[in-house]
């Protein structure tokens, strides 16, 4: 019965308090868990409807804090799928997606509508979520 | 500004193109070290096979069994009002695919349709199939609706009888089942409807209309026995189970609507139309050593070969699909001038550009694979002194050999599967209580979400490589008992099953090559 354990989505609930009530939740939060991860601030940046890296690939570890700090030169919207996290992005505006990696797998960053196109769906990058 | 789906009653997945059916899957890549080591153990321990038979080991005819229904235990899981009611569970969980397919939301992951045939009937039904038993041709819903409806009919006027019984044509086999089976496997890997609910279930009638057509032209166990696709594959994957059925009366056999039956030479095994006319004294439900049903009396018939060929060709395109490998191909199929005709042409039918090279890919790829296999058994005859092999053609020793390739599609299925089958099987606790999308609660999960970290990646490579090896060396096991019976000396057998321990390392390492590629999605 380990899922009514995670009945109302508790990673996300926790990441979202996380977001609003900053480092003092963090704290709080952080010794339910079993792995005591690092803070990990990941600058990505988006132009020409893509992103500079090796394979497309972002690598972290299981429990890492994560904060993926995005910047586009062109509107968008961002899916991490898996640990199902929306941002929508707005040129000149570094938006940042925070959340704590619980869950170990791969995991890709599709964009939804770039500018006024509302077909496009495309693989952004992965999320590697490797194994402590 | 930042904004949090919590997801709850959306599930935001978008629809994208997906590989197998529906979902995606977040598998990370099995690390080289493991991948290295995966290989070399196959390999090493092949040669502690070979050297086991070298050794002089002979295969015994009869293998070790036990009736669990002399068990208490035994037959109250083989109890009659328990078998009833999973039949009858068959049933209504056809039923509702085809309703919430039909009434249902159309989101994929707000209608139970989708869930239910990929995940649930499709993969778990392939995992019980393989490592506990035949439960299919239990639960069979087709089945189940048309021995009933016959034994109704038989209420009002004794004796009557629903099928028409025509004479099954011998030369057309199981081809019925190869076309029908590389229909779903196609709908499964390349149809770009294959999430859609409405999609589903009318694939699911049309289905189920050419399997009632075809019991009522022939006959029910004719028909299931020779075209009906999923009977022949989870009975093929349940060979390597470790239960079967056998009736202990060889004098009703002799009687049985199946040929083979009546050629069978030590048991009447798995043959539900024997065990359905025995009486319950004459039934044994057996446990027996895995993979031991692979072992044939001899070569089987060529369009069952084909199917098996399909079946594994199936099982490793699927992994293909997935692969950077198949992206570069793809990109190069579609801008091919020398197949720009045929896309063109294919496009139409299938859905899109993608779609038809992928077709055409999985056509070329099972066409290939057959192809291989026929060069190894035609190499596995060159090596063989022609007196220890008789006058077994290449086709024969195909025939004969082919079922030990299957532990290690088998294998391969169940590395390349478990974590979609413990994450996206999640889907189905907020379905059970929503299966329509229209906003129900009847189990009170219908806003339980899926926790994506049940599993870990470690205990999936670690599992996945695991489990390949141990496929491979049955693998390679299976076919050397197959060279002993098939061959007349000892040493021919041994010699037989280099080119055959060739293949099989063969595959084996593209099973593992797959698992360690990162997933991707075309499209």
């Amino acid at each position: 019965m380990r899922w009514l354990k995670q009945l109302p989505g508790a990673g996300q609930i926790g990441a979202a308090l996380l977001l609003i009530t900053g480092p003092l939740t963090n704290l709080v939060a952080e010794p339910e868990s079993e792995f005591t991860g690092e803070v990990q601030r990941i600058e990505i940046n988006i132009k020409d409807r893509k992103v500079v890296l090796d394979n497309n690939v972002v690598r972290v570890t299981q429990g890492d804090n994560l904060e993926l700090v995005w910047s586009t030169d062109e509107a968008v919207s961002l899916h991490l799928h898996g640990y199902d996290v929306e941002v929508k992005l707005e040129p000149e505006e570094p938006t940042v997606m925070a959340f704590r990696a619980h869950a170990t797998g791969r995991f890709p960053v599709t964009s939804h509508g770039f500018g006024d196109d509302h077909h496009g769906h495309d693989t952004l990058l992965y999320l590697e979520v490797y194994p402590r | 500004m930042t904004r949090w789906f919590l997801a709850l009653f959306t599930c935001a997945m978008p629809l994208a193109a997906q590989a197998h059916g529906f979902a995606q899957r977040y598998d990370l890549p099995v690390p080289l070290e493991l991948y290295i080591t995966g290989a070399a153990a196959a390999v090493a321990l092949s040669f502690v096979v070979v050297a086991f038979f070298v050794r002089g080991h002979r295969t015994v005819e009869h293998y070790p069994h036990f009736n669990m229904l002399t068990t208490k235990i035994g037959r109250l899981c083989a109890h009659p009002l328990l078998l009833a009611l999973l039949r009858l569970l068959g049933v209504l969980v056809l039923g509702l695919v085809i309703v919430a397919g039909f009434i249902g939301d159309t989101n994929p992951f707000k209608n139970i349709a989708p869930t239910t045939v990929w995940v649930i009937w499709w993969v778990g039904l392939a995992y019980v199939s393989g490592l506990l038993g035949d439960l299919w041709a239990l639960i069979n819903p087709w089945k189940a609706v048309f021995g009933f409806v016959e034994r109704a009919i038989r209420l009002i006027r004794p004796g009557a009888r629903l099928s028409l019984g025509i004479a099954y044509p011998r030369w057309l086999g199981n081809w019925p089942a190869v076309i029908l089976f590389f229909w779903f496997v196609w709908a499964e890997l390349i149809w770009p409807s294959s999430d859609s609910p409405a999609s589903l279930a009318q694939a699911a009638t049309n289905y189920s209309i050419i399997t009632w057509l075809g019991m009522i032209v022939f006959g029910k166990h004719v028909w299931l026995r020779q075209g009906e696709a999923f009977t022949l594959v989870f009975g093929l994957l349940a060979r390597f189970s470790p239960t079967e059925v056998r009736i202990t009366n060889r004098a009703l056999c002799a009687t049985c609507s199946t040929r083979e039956c009546h050629e069978q030479r030590t048991a009447c095994v798995n043959c539900y139309e024997c065990f359905e006319q025995a009486a319950l004294s004459e039934r044994e439900w057996n446990l027996r050593p895995w993979a031991v049903g692979l072992l044939t009396d001899g070569p089987i018939p060529l369009s069952r070969m084909v199917f098996v060929v399909v079946m594994l060709a199936s099982v490793t395109f699927d992994g293909l699909l997935a692969t950077p490998l198949w992206g570069d191909v793809a990109r190069w199929m579609i801008l091919s001038e020398e197949l720009r005709p045929l896309v063109l042409l294919l496009q139409d039918v299938t859905g899109n550009a993608i779609a038809a090279v992928s077709t055409i890919a999985l056509i070329a790829f099972v066409m290939l694979f057959q192809l291989m296999f026929l060069l190894f058994s035609a190499l596995m005859r060159s090596v063989t002194p022609s007196a220890a092999r008789g006058d077994l053609s290449i086709s024969e020793i195909a025939r004969i050999f082919v079922f030990s390739l299957v532990p290690i599609a088998l294998a391969y299925h169940l590395a390349h599967y478990i974590s979609f089958l413990l994450i996206v099987g999640q889907y189905m606790i907020p379905l059970a209580s929503d299966p329509f999308g229209m906003g129900w609660n009847l189990f009170g999960t219908s806003v339980y979400m899926v926790d994506i970290s049940v599993v870990n990646a470690r205990f999936v490579w670690i599992t996945s490589v695991i489990a390949i090896v141990v496929g491979h060396i049955i693998a390679v096991y299976l076919a050397h008992v197959m060279a002993l019976r098939s061959f007349r000396h000892n040493r021919a057998a041994l010699i037989s099953q280099i080119p055959m321990l060739f293949l099989m390392v063969g595959y084996t390492m593209i099973s593992l090559w797959i698992l360690a590629q990162p997933v991707v999605e075309t499209g």
